[in-house]
């Protein structure tokens, strides 16, 4: 997938249509600041992300950034357009309306809209930005490498299963059913064995269900035996009903239950309340707290000022919980007794309404019982279960007990026969809901398996991605330690690696060994070069991890705060790491731009030139020329002197190259003079050697190449005289930095061959210490001088 | 990757070696529940109660292999 072709039509600096065409190679763009180079990079952008580009995206830019994207200048009835063109001749393009809006269409706009720009592009002020990201945003710009999408997700909805299998199953009233069956099992059974509580309820169907046919099953036996019961109280006289009814109500734990809900909120009020009091301590600073989480090491406690390592932290976070744990219990136990003390209500409510206790009620409530009837009467009993303030339980405990106690001072003259009715049938109740709670028990056994299946699966699915993301991790920080030690060779920064931070899930970093000691980040001691130089390797290094060599990787102006040392070695890194993708370079710097000129294989990289942007109007423009000397013309007009000044400084960079390509030797100079040689050094010795060493072909022979030494020459002279006065004295007239530039221009073309358009340091010749171009018609004999 | 065995797999068995007494039924629902439902987006609560439910109902309608033998 490699892009043939970028046109812009009133888009950002574009005036009418422009367009960049690498036609499928890779392609090294050199313009000065704003000539116009990042509108091609944001035309990528726009088209990846569907109408967005992040640095332009603010508060003045609108909400289609219609104030940004067009050019400012866009005629009347101009329209801002894009298009980008693939090799295979797909196509994505994009017209923006008036209002920003933008209308895309192409069979390669789905496919753009996959690429992830932080993989694709890399600008100047985005190198270091993985390396100063949170570990958590680490992760997250790679996530989409480690290919752990659907597992993210399947890790996720096991940890939210958990929970809607508790909820759905009901555990938690399941278990609280379970505890009151035992209290009520202990109260009536006290420490009784199951195979006793069964023998004594098959004693009791003994009793009262002789007729009835045998059956082992404990609930069937429970339900005749209820059904029995029933049968047989119906058949009681009205007195009997009467005392039957009060003995049941007198037998209410009301009194019991009403302790037991103040207990609970007694314990729940002193744990809460400096509970709060401490969480809201915590809260407070936490806000400043997070942000040094993130820093590593030894970090305050929020709550008390202390440092603490991460294992302390750990153990305090444990035992907080523990805390909120407990509380969380002594609220379950509140509502379990709030649940009792209702249902007890009820009950009383239900008894002493009954027919049979019509006359007791009428005869009580004549006295100072009244208007405890009267509480009783109009008494919401389910409100009871979710809320109960000490006001109620003050009600409940005044008004509800004198109720209990009168029911059992009148049931104390119960017949002896109906007070066993009454025993067995408390006996029957609590047999029926052990039974019934070991069903539950054996259900609530089930669904805790299932909690701790669901559990083991969320653990183990991510420890698979945690396993996962390190495979990955390792092949990327392998390429990175590849691309640092190109750029780095033999310096004292090695092993140079992303890793899993332990105990923490979505977390990445970058750590290092600095002459030999292990950093934990880049941070703590690369300079500001060496973080951008980094920041690179790990850009490529995932450019290169994500799609192979199938999509373009654009790099805008991302050396300059690299040395030329490292600047240099970029051209070796893309050479033997990126010479399968399409690269696309965008820079502003003229050394840079002429030394990869000089060293990328011509034919597989294309090289063109932005002029000096002038006004919207005329937008973006290319040169025609491939070296940069359209800088210095851009001044003839205005300054001449700068111009023949500009043309002189290429000239040193264009020729320190050529005379490095060529193998020229030098003579030493002391200290740095070395690196300060002026184009007339490398003209001087060029003319000199190229007298014995460079040759051009005429018929089977070859000549001394005369016409390539006479512009090697007139240029050395030109720049003595105009160069030097165009930079000392500022004297230079516009015809003379004319032809100058001109003169230049031609002496540097002079050593590319006119056949076949390449340099005669093209490739070896055949024999030995000659180079030629492609053809052969050029060569130049090197090291024999 | 591709020669890699699938992530499900991996999960699932190191799941029942953790609990091998749970029963067969149970695991190949969540290897069914793994590839397809719960790795394919993050599930609404009402979809998570529909899961939990099923897995409930199969809970209690196979017994687990110890009860089983």
């Amino acid at each position: 997938m490699r892009i043939k072709a970028i046109s812009l039509s009133w888009f950002r600096g574009a005036a009418d249509s422009v367009s960049m065409e690498p036609d499928g190679k890779s392609i090294v763009v050199y313009g000065v600041n704003a000539s116009g180079k990042s509108s091609f990079v944001d035309a990528i952008e726009y088209v990846m992300t569907g109408g967005k580009i992040g640095h332009l995206s603010h508060e003045y830019s609108g909400k289609h950034l219609e104030n940004a994207v067009p050019n400012t200048h866009r005629p009347k009835g101009r329209t801002t357009r894009l298009s980008i063109k693939f090799s295979d001749n797909s196509e994505a393009k994009t017209e923006i309306a008036e209002d920003g809006a933008p209308k895309s269409s192409g069979s390669m706009l789905v496919a753009m809209g996959m690429w992830d720009y932080r993989r694709t592009v890399l600008r100047q002020d985005e190198v270091a930005a993985f390396i100063h990201d949170t570990k958590g945003g680490k992760y997250s710009a790679l996530l989409p490498l480690l290919g752990l999408h659907q597992i993210e997700i399947a890790a996720e909805n096991l940890r939210r299963l958990a929970k809607a299998v508790e909820t759905a199953s009901e555990l938690k009233d399941m278990k609280s059913a379970i505890k009151q069956a035992d209290t009520r099992r202990k109260e009536v059974f006290g420490t009784a064995k199951d195979d006793e509580i069964l023998k004594t309820i098959e004693t009791l169907r003994a009793k009262y269900c002789r007729d009835q046919p045998s059956t082992k099953d404990p609930v069937l036996l429970c339900a005749d035996l209820a059904t029995a019961l029933e049968r047989r109280t119906a058949q009681l006289s009205a007195d009997q009903r009467k005392h039957f009814t009060l003995r049941a109500a007198s037998e209410l734990q009301i009194k019991k239950h009403i302790a037991a809900v103040r207990s609970a909120s007694v314990k729940l009020a002193d744990a809460v309340d400096p509970l709060i009091s401490e969480k809201l301590a915590v809260l407070q600073p936490a806000e400043a707290w997070a942000g040094k989480l993130t820093v590593g090491g030894e970090t305050k406690c929020p709550a008390c000022g202390q440092s603490m390592g991460v294992t302390e932290l750990q153990a305090h976070v444990r035992s907080e919980l523990e805390r909120l744990h407990e509380i969380r219990s002594i609220f379950n136990q509140r509502n379990v007794a709030m649940g009792d003390l209702c249902d007890s209500v009820k009950s009383l409510k239900s008894s002493l309404n009954k027919p049979d206790v019509k006359s007791w009620r009428e005869e009580v409530a004549k006295g100072p019982l009244e208007p405890c009837f009267a509480y009783l009467d109009d008494a919401n009993a389910e409100a009871l279960r979710t809320a109960c303030s000490e006001d109620t339980l003050r009600e409940i405990d005044n008004k509800l007990l004198p109720l209990v106690d009168a029911a059992a001072s009148a049931s104390t003259a119960a017949p002896p026969d109906v007070q066993r009715l009454s025993t067995d049938k408390g006996t029957v109740d609590a047999a029926r809901t052990t039974i019934e709670a070991r069903r539950q028990a054996t259900s609530a056994a089930q669904i805790e398996e299932l909690l701790s299946i669901v559990a083991a699966l969320e653990q183990h699915t991510r420890e698979e991605i945690r396993r996962r993301s390190k495979a990955t991790i390792d092949e990327i920080s392998a390429d990175i330690q590849k691309m640092w030690a190109i750029l780095h060779p033999g310096e004292a920064i090695e092993d140079v690696r992303l890793y899993i931070p332990k105990d923490t899930d979505k977390a990445i970093d970058i750590c290092l060994k600095f002459h030999g000691k292990e950093q934990e980040s880049p941070r703590l001691t690369l300079s500001e070069g060496y973080r951008n130089s980094l920041g690179l390797c790990i850009f490529l290094a995932m450019a290169k991890r994500e799609a192979g060599d199938d999509r373009p990787v654009f790099l805008d102006d991302v050396i300059v705060s690299l040395d030329r040392n490292h600047r240099g070695m970029i051209v070796e890194l893309l050479q033997r790491e990126f010479s399968a993708r399409q690269v696309i370079i965008l820079t502003h710097d003229r050394d840079w731009y002429t030394e990869l000129r000089q060293q990328l294989v011509e034919g597989t990289w294309t090289f063109k030139t932005l002029l000096p942007y002038e006004n919207p109007e005329l937008g973006i423009r290319w040169s025609h020329k491939t070296t940069t000397f359209d800088d210095a013309r851009a001044q003839l007009i205005d300054r001449p002197d700068s111009a023949g000044n500009d043309a002189r400084k290429i000239m040193d960079v264009e020729l320190a190259i050529i005379a490095e390509r060529l193998r020229i030797r030098l003579p030493y100079l002391r200290f740095d003079k070395n690196d300060r040689r002026t184009a007339h050094d490398f003209l001087e010795r060029l003319v000199a050697e190229g007298r014995k060493c460079f040759q051009k072909q005429e018929g089977k022979d070859y000549v001394f190449h005369e016409g390539a030494a006479e512009a090697l020459k007139k240029t050395d002279q030109m720049l003595i005289s105009w160069g030097n006065r165009a930079s000392h004295t500022f004297d230079v007239v516009r015809p003379e930095a004319t032809k100058l530039i001109e003169a230049c221009e031609q002496a540097i073309e002079s050593f590319r061959c006119a056949s076949c358009n390449k340099r005669v340091w093209f490739a070896e010749a055949e024999g030995t210490e000659w180079f030629q171009c492609q053809c052969g018609a050029l060569r130049w004999r090197y090291g024999k001088a | 990757m591709s020669s890699e065995v699938e992530w499900t797999t991996v999960v699932v068995t190191k799941a029942q070696q953790h609990n091998p007494t749970a029963p067969d039924a149970l695991w190949a629902q969540f290897g069914t529940l793994l590839k397809e439902k719960l790795s394919d987006k993050q599930l609404s609560p009402g979809e998570l109660t529909t899961v939990a439910k099923q897995l409930v109902a199969t809970m209690a309608s196979v017994p687990s292999k110890d009860k089983a033998e």
